[in-house]
């Protein structure tokens, strides 16, 4: 299970519903052990005690309300309220409404919360989200004090169903479907993301349910028989079938630009069928060495660059000359990523290629797999805040990759330099590749970082680029407890509190596309209209508060531009509390 | 509810609906059963340094023999297209011998396998909507019979006729007739276990997870004919997160529930599908309040195991789902809310750097009420260490990298998974030298090596003067098992024979059981139980048998995992012959028909 939630930890934005898909189409029974994580991911099984663990928090709070089905107004049993203290990612209660649809969460510290009703067929909602693929508020609660009537509408999820036949119009069961929307990753760019999947059953009919409303593409595919290794070779090119079928999009194209895209409005159902185009399939087949030259051992990943999920992803094992064949490979851009797992030898290595199938054979592909950089330095403390992590487990620092898809399999995950500090706040990283920004990963609330150097030079926010270079030494990382507090109220134009809106900060100057994400915070108001942005960097920022925002949106740079035109700007020094008043802007 | 064999009413129709074959030479032994099942963390690929030197330059199998076939709707007789073929072959006795390869049909429902290497193959058709075959197979849940290849022969009308795949459509409403929505729907069978006993399994190849969609809606499909329960689950809260929990939160959720609406496997309505049946079933969910479990962990030196990772295991036919349920708190105290009435199994894991992991796996049976006052002490389990010994000159290539692997003799332990080493020091790697280690190690359990080399056997497993190659070792109370000697031979054995009927007649179909000469315990005579069936010239083949005495009996059909039921061995005693077998021995043993079993 680990796996593929490690896996879309580092898409970026990636809906909650990716995830969800990605975690439960994994087949059961399998064993949890996790040999190349991801870089920035917290390696499962190392906490240490170093940081003491704390008591879930308690109190005398309490939070109530009712969920009922929109439209009808009936209340709505069984439906999950998943509540998360901003405090502490490590707070998370979870209750079920009961038959009247009513809920309550009680002794609860003061402080802020969000809250999530979901139930299967329904439109999950974050409390305050008014519009499909919008962030929700916060709840403000004081000590001892109870909310009442925090109560959801939930609209029932729209349902894209329908039939899906071969070439020859025959019913076809056992096709995976999935229907994706587009979204913004980090880098600005529209990528196609899978939210919602269903099977074709014997009859060809499948049901994609519990979908928010919106604009879809659906595609369907069967899945190629895995490649498999005999006598220690990859399956030869006679010993798998050469054509299958590929995604085809509906209405009936290889292409996902072509496919015609179906909304969705509330608890909408729309039916619709079409035919799998049959296409041959590539086969991709190369070696692979490691830094030594030696043969590879491990496998081969292939991830498609768009919509991944737990369907489309294949896992390839290494034969034992290194050379690995992966059949069955539809035209479209994938990321291969090799993981050695080479006991005796020093460290894991690996490697990334990005490659684009066009729907030909690829053959001969050399890849040499890196043990990656050995990364040491130090973490200075500046303040006397609490070092408490509200999660177990080390101090650790990591490397997150600098460039929106980059897997990254193997990076930072050395069992002997795997970031932990020690007594003295020295640390190492191994197996760091690629270009990184480094950091501390475990959450303390009272810190931040300050600036990470090396050789003197301020590299906070510039890539880290590894290149050939097997270490890197002298990173010094500040972490301060001085941190920033941005907070205000939105009035429109006639001067009154709005108590609904987004409000967006960007950094005051246009920044390299790979950095400026760092900087671009989005906030929405709590139950008191008030919003409140903690440990922004210190710097020269514009905010601009909006109606409303597709989550993800705030990634266009187009849209970033649009927005400067209505904004505020600020600058917060390190340590400053500021109090911001903003006026809505329209038009967007 | 235990029955003896699932009522084949339907199998008279299968067997007719399958073509008569072609005549060829050849036979095939069931592969060797592995009890304890899967081997939690077992690297794939290549060769680890260490291990024994093998050669690296490896050319593709290949040879002139051409099999060629069809397959058609058993319906009607038309040919159904782009069902998959996949052939592999089953007397790799040499290294680098082992073949697999997968095609699909053309518009016609031909197939074609061509340059394939003289050998003895299983073929197995499978198209989604139908029942997948083996070739040679006449009943649900039988196994198949080999196709046996010479240089350059071509085997045409290597034919299929695939049942259409029977249906159960099924409706999950909740107590108030309401539909519920994602909820798993298992359809599950009674298969024997390696134990001998009969315990539910998931039938067929059913997608994992998958649940019911808005309308309450599930259908199983491409189900073989035969006898079946269904079982309906919620997943769990919180979609695999870890779950927090306030001291009095409200968890009303649903048990995993049975059709017709019981909580028991026993009460369990089953239903019986011919073949290409629909049964539409409705029923509701058991409303349950969700359970709450609480106690201590504290490790080997009793020290609370403060962040020690928690996960609940729950085994559910043959697949088992886990959920990480969070970690120890200051005290060393857990609270696990949001657990489903039915058995589970806590597992802790605790791993610091600088020290060797501890573990603990506890079974635990969630009822309506709460569980308090859990004590669980952890443990980093037992090490084995010894040696590797190949006896022969056969070279050790192909086929992965064996590994030294502690084998569960309880099949039910087959889906837990918890201790282990990933370290490849202790994860029982075989060195240069033969040596290994393997740690982490708990319950009863086989050694063995797996996978064992193309050409090689394991000649004995040697501890404290003891042959332990059949006897499982109590890990519970071991810390350390060392000096253990595993030997491996190239001296492989071979048991073939014919049968004739009662009137002396040679036989073409039919099912031989292999089983120890003297009754053992079930666990440990599954490892020695061999079923192979005949080729189509009649002679049947096993290799591999370990030296000893046993009994061997022909029977005309059996049912997959019977083999592993005591009182079925006990009824196969009585037609049997006897015969004794030594190291790297041939024997030829002919046999007469036992009817009535």
């Amino acid at each position: 299970m680990r796996k593929i939630w490690m896996l879309v930890i580092t898409l970026g934005i990636v809906s909650a519903w990716t995830s969800v898909s990605a975690q439960v189409a994994l087949p059961a029974g399998q064993a949890p052990s996790v040999p190349g994580g991801v870089a920035g991911a917290p390696v499962p099984g190392q906490p240490r005690r170093d940081t003491a663990a704390q008591p879930q928090p308690t109190g005398t709070g309490r939070i109530r309300g009712r969920v009922v089905a929109a439209v009808t107004n009936g209340p709505l049993r069984r439906v999950q309220m998943a509540l998360q203290w901003s405090e502490t990612p490590a707070f998370r209660r979870i209750v079920m409404t009961d038959a009247e649809g009513r809920y309550e969460f009680a002794e609860l510290p003061a402080g802020k919360f969000s809250l999530s009703a979901s139930k299967p067929g329904y439109v999950s909602l974050q409390y305050g989200q008014r519009r499909p693929y919008e962030g929700g508020t916060s709840i403000a609660l004081n000590v001892g004090e109870t909310i009442a009537s925090i109560d959801f509408a939930l609209p029932r999820g729209g349902v894209i169903a329908g039939r899906i036949t071969d070439e020859f119009g025959e019913l076809m069961p056992q096709v995976q479907v999935q229907a994706q929307r587009f979204q913004f990753a980090q880098d600005g760019q529209r990528r196609l993301v899978t939210a919602g999947t269903a099977t074709t059953d014997d009859r060809g009919e499948f049901r994609v349910y519990g979908l928010m409303p919106g604009e879809y593409v659906i595609n369907g595919f069967v899945r190629a028989p895995t490649s498999f290794v005999v006598n220690g070779l990859p399956s030869p090119p006679n010993a798998m079938p050469s054509d299958g079928y590929p995604p085809t999009f509906y209405p009936g194209t290889a292409n996902a630009n072509d496919a015609q895209s179906i909304t969705i409005g509330i608890g909408e159902e729309v039916n619709i069928q079409f035919g799998l185009i049959a296409a041959r399939l590539a086969r991709i087949s190369g070696t692979v060495r490691d830094s030594e030259g030696r043969p590879g051992a491990g496998e081969v990943i292939l991830l498609p660059r768009q919509g991944l999920t737990a369907t489309n992803l294949s896992f390839n094992q290494l034969g034992a000359d290194g050379s690995f064949a992966i059949n069955g490979v539809a035209a479209g851009e994938y990321s291969l990523e090799v993981r050695q797992i080479l006991p005796g030898r020093e460290g894991p290595e690996a490697a990334s290629v990005p490659i684009t199938v066009a729907g030909n054979d690829i053959a001969g592909l050399r890849i040499t797999t890196s043990k990656g950089s050995l990364i040491t330095g130090r973490v200075v403390w500046d303040g006397t805040a609490p070092k408490t992590s509200p999660l177990p487990g080390p101090l650790r620092v990591g490397a997150m990759p600098a460039d929106p898809i980059n897997f990254s399999l193997g990076s930072g995950n050395d069992p002997k330099a795997n970031g932990e500090l020690d007594d003295n706040g020295n640390f190492q990283l191994g197996g760091v590749a690629g270009r990184v920004f480094l950091t501390l990963m475990t959450t303390l609330p009272s810190w931040a970082v300050k600036s990470v150097t090396l050789d003197g030079q301020d590299i906070t926010d510039i890539p880290l680029d590894i290149g050939g270079r097997q270490s890197i030494d002298g990173i010094r990382i500040t972490m301060t407890d001085k941190l920033t507090n941005v907070s205000g109220h939105v009035t429109d134009a006639k001067g009154s509190t709005v108590p609904q809106y987004v409000v967006v900060v960007q950094p005051a100057d246009e920044l390299d596309p790979n950095v400026v994400m760092r900087f671009v915070r989005t906030v929405r108001p709590d139950t008191n209209g008030r919003f409140e942005l903690r440990a922004l960097r210190p710097g020269r920022y514009v905010a601009t508060a909006l109606d409303s925002l597709e989550q993800g949106r705030q990634a266009s740079p187009e849209f970033r531009r649009q927005l400067r035109r209505g904004a505020r700007e600020f600058s917060v020094k390190e340590g400053e509390t500021l109090s911001l008043s903003l006026t809505l802007t329209t038009g967007f | 509810m235990k029955r003896a064999l699932v009522p084949l009413a339907a199998a008279c129709s299968l067997l007719l609906s399958l073509p008569v074959f072609a005549q060829a030479p050849g036979s095939v032994g069931q592969g060797t059963p592995v009890p304890g099942g899967a081997i939690p963390g077992l690297p794939t690929g290549a060769p680890r340094p260490g291990a024994p030197p093998r050669d690296t330059a490896r050319t593709a199998v290949t040879g002139t023999a051409i099999v060629r076939g069809r397959v058609l709707a058993a319906e009607a007789p038309n040919g159904l297209r782009r069902a998959q073929i996949s052939l592999s072959r089953v007397d790799a006795a040499q290294p680098g011998q082992q073949y697999r390869r997968v095609t699909t049909t053309d518009a016609e429902g031909r197939f074609q396998f061509g340059d394939l290497p003289a050998g003895r193959f299983s073929i197995t058709a499978d198209k989604a909507g139908y029942v997948a075959l083996q070739y040679g197979q006449r009943r649900p849940y039988e196994a198949g019979t080999p196709v046996t290849l010479s240089d350059g022969e071509t085997l045409d009308r290597v034919d299929f006729m695939l049942p259409r795949g029977s249906v159960i459509s099924v409706r999950v409403t909740d107590e108030f007739g309401e539909p519920v929505a994602g909820v798993q729907v298992q359809v599950q069978r009674y298969q024997y276990g390696t134990d001998g006993q009969r315990r539910l399994t998931t039938a067929g190849n059913q997608t994992p997870f998958a649940t019911t969609d808005d309308r309450g809606e599930f259908r199983a499909f491409g189900l073989m004919p035969g006898e079946y329960v269904v079982l309906a689950s919620m997943r769990t809260l919180g979609g695999g997160m870890a779950t927090g929990s306030g001291p009095n939160d409200v968890n009303e959720g649903f048990a995993p529930t049975f059709y017709p609406g019981t909580l028991s496997a026993d009460q369990a309505q089953p239903l019986t599908l011919g073949i290409g049946q629909e049964q539409a079933i409705q029923f509701a969910l058991i409303a349950s309040r969700l359970g709450r479990i609480s106690g201590t962990v504290v490790d080997s030196t009793s020290q609370p195991a403060v962040g020690a990772e928690l996960t609940l295991i729950t085994v559910s036919g043959s697949g088992s789902s886990s959920r990480p349920v969070g970690t120890v708190g200051p005290n060393g105290e857990f609270t696990v809310t949001g657990v489903a009435p039915g058995e589970h199994t806590l597992s802790v894991n605790y791993s610091r750097p600088g020290r060797s992991s501890e573990f603990a796996g506890l079974p635990i049976v969630v009822g309506t009420g709460d569980l308090a006052g859990l004590r669980l002490t952890l443990g980093g389990g037992a090490t084995i260490s010894g040696r590797v010994v190949f006896e022969g000159n056969t070279p050790r290539t192909g086929g992965g990298s064996p590994r030294v692997a502690a084998q569960q003799s309880d099949p039910r332990r087959a889906f837990l998974f918890f201790g282990g080493s990933t370290d490849p020091l202790s994860n029982g790697t075989i060195g240069e030298d033969g040596s290994f280690k393997l740690s982490g190690q708990t319950g009863r359990a086989f050694l063995s090596v797996v996978p064992l080399p193309a050409g090689w056997s394991v000649k004995s497993v040697i501890h404290d003067g003891m042959d332990i190659t059949n006897v499982p070792l109590d890990l519970n109370e071991a810390a350390a098992v060392s000096d253990v000697r595993i030997t491996l031979t190239d001296k492989i054995t071979t048991v073939a024979g014919h049968v004739t009927d009662s009137r002396g007649q040679a036989m073409t179909d039919y099912v031989v059981v292999i089983q120890p000469a003297e009754q053992k315990e079930a666990v440990i005579a599954a490892r020695l139980i061999r079923v192979a069936r005949p080729d189509t010239r009649g002679r049947f083949e096993v290799r591999n048998v370990r030296p000893g005495r046993y009994v061997a009996t022909a029977i005309e059909a059996l049912e997959q995992g019977r083999q592993y039921s005591p009182e079925f061995q006990k009824e196969l005693r009585r037609g049997a012959r006897e015969f004794t077998l030594k190291e790297g021995e041939t024997i030829a043993v002919d046999l007469r028909l036992t009817t009535g079993l």
